[in-house]
């Protein structure tokens, strides 16, 4: 028989390896790219092999992910690879060879996002299957718009003791909600930490469904805004309902088979996007940046970046090899990224071109 | 919070409880690396909530018993520490290592929820929210997992029934 002060000693001399392990890690050494980098792995890919099955880490050189940031020049992950050196590396074998030729043809690639309203001054959008999220703009504090299809909400379901309210003339309905638990997209619904705070669901001219919360906190934990103080704000918001399409700074003229854009970051009259187009546990992120900010791979299997005058553009193919990735790449047609957004493509242009 | 800071701040932390958790250093270093990728992609949501590391704690936690889950029962590596066959006279090391070789047997659900409960001190309440399950069901977990561990639960007892 144990006791629990026997039981936590036990995980505390446990823990201990870690400190064993940060201790071992060595600082990067003259990154070549921007000098604040957080290095992280990415996975070569997902499929077991034989024997012991867990996923496996390209070396710092060849496959390190690098997360640049504003400041502090972090270092995440100065692991050496692990893997064994009887199991092939998939991705640096295949990238001395061509692409699947399964790809050539790719059937057309299947879009399940949209965004449904538009708010002048907000840029920066989060479009993901049936939801569009939308920071505020300036001035409205930490507030956060959530627009949801006509039949994707249900005020009753979501919201605790909601209430009928009216914003700028329209029924609406205030409560109490956890963040993002009205999010059909987030995983696991992780973000149940925290309590409830006030909401307001109110729809668009189109009938969607708008959902207002505050989601900044502050040292003593979240800000719960009066609901007055939320109607308030959303009778501010200019929302413009079934808007022009948001559009990409660049195309994809070639993508694996498969795929489904399920995901997009996005910006009005600003280039930086990133789309995720998954299939399965399969996915293929691009991305653009243009600060610091962004994951940007520094090359190996799954991943290919470059660097053209302002941006960094990134492909990471999570369950796909480098020359995948690197094809992706290679293919994305950017002719039309430093001009007006006008030129710029639709989603369906941007993964169908 | 950035994501810098977050990672600056607690990514010892959460490698302290990843490697409790899995028994495991390596798969421990992995797990926080592919969660921390994660997370840094969606940190425009992450830093504004309340408690960006509960967040990221429950990303964890349910990446370990998804792995679990997917890739059944792995047995972990321990550390060549936790290995060694000389015998301990004081018998202090040698019932540390039994005690951390029976938590590595758990489900991983269970494993996770002692693991919770006595290394990151949380409460029921707040293991239920790492979970999605009730608080009751919490209390499940670890009683089972005690019995099995062979923990004396006399105040653990005491607890639930107060």
């Amino acid at each position: 028989m144990f006791t629990e002060t026997e039981l936590r000693e036990a995980m505390q001399h446990s823990a201990a390896r870690a400190d064993d392990l940060i201790a071992a890690e060595q600082p990067p050494s003259a990154p070549s790219r921007p000098s604040q980098a957080v290095d992280l792995y990415v996975p070569i890919d997902l499929v077991p092999e034989a024997g012991r099955e867990r996923r496996r880490w390209l070396p710092l050189a060849a496959a390190a992910v690098v997360v640049a940031v504003a400041g502090g020049g972090l270092f995440l992950a100065a692991k050496p690879a692990h893997h064994s050196p009887t199991s092939p590396q998939k991705g640096v074998a295949a990238a001395a060879g061509r692409p699947s030729s399964a790809a050539v043809a790719a059937p057309r690639t299947a879009i399940t996002i949209t965004n449904l309203v538009t708010i002048p001054g907000t840029n920066d959008y989060t479009l993901t299957t049936g939801t569009e999220t939308l920071n505020a703009p300036a001035g409205f504090g930490g507030t956060q718009v959530m627009a949801l299809p006509a039949g994707g909400f249900d005020p009753a379901k979501a919201l605790t003791d909601p209430h009928p309210v009216t914003v700028n003339g329209t029924n609406g309905y205030a409560g109490k909600a956890l963040i993002y638990l009205i999010d059909p997209n987030d995983p696991g619904q992780a973000s149940k930490a925290g309590r409830p705070r006030n909401t307001l669901a109110w729809r668009a001219g189109d009938g969607s469904w708008l959902v207002l919360q505050n989601i900044m906190a502050d040292g003593d934990g979240f800000v719960d805004v009066p609901v007055a103080t939320l109607i308030h704000e959303a009778s501010q918001l200019k929302v413009q309902a079934s808007p022009a399409p948001l559009r990409s700074g660049y195309r994809a003229r070639w993508l694996p088979a498969g795929l489904t854009l399920t995901s997009a970051l996005a910006s009005v009259g600003h280039p930086a996007l990133s789309l995720t187009l998954t299939a399965g546990r399969k996915s293929i992120d691009i991305q653009l940046s243009t600060v610091a900010t962004n994951v940007v791979p520094l090359g190996g299997a799954g991943t290919a970046s470059k660097h053209i005058p302002g941006y960094w553009i990134s492909v990471i193919g999570t369950g796909y090899d480098r020359a995948t990735a690197q094809r992706v790449l290679d293919g994305l047609d950017l002719s039309r990224l430093h001009g007006p957004q006008s030129g710029w493509w639709t989603f369906d242009q941007a993964v169908n071109g | 919070m950035k994501f810098e800071t977050y990672v600056t701040q607690s990514r010892r932390r959460l490698l302290r409880y990843a490697v409790v958790l899995t028994n495991d250093p390596e798969l421990a270093q992995d797990v926080v690396q592919e969660v921390l990728l994660r997370a840094g992609q969606r940190w425009h949501k992450i830093g504004r909530l309340d408690e960006p590391h509960a967040y990221v704690r429950r990303m964890l936690t349910n990446e370990v018993v998804s792995w679990h889950r997917k890739w059944g029962r792995v047995e972990a590596r321990p550390a060549p520490d936790l290995d060694r066959a000389i015998h301990d006279p004081t018998d202090v090391v040698d019932r540390r290592e039994t005690i951390l070789r029976e938590l590595s047997r758990l489900p991983a659900r269970q494993r996770a929820a002692i693991v919770l409960r006595y290394f990151e001190d949380l409460t029921d309440a707040q293991i239920a929210e790492v979970f999605g399950c009730r608080a009751a069901t919490v209390r499940i977990h670890i009683h089972r997992a005690m019995k099995t561990l062979r923990v004396d639960t006399t105040a653990a007892a005491l607890q639930v029934i107060r």
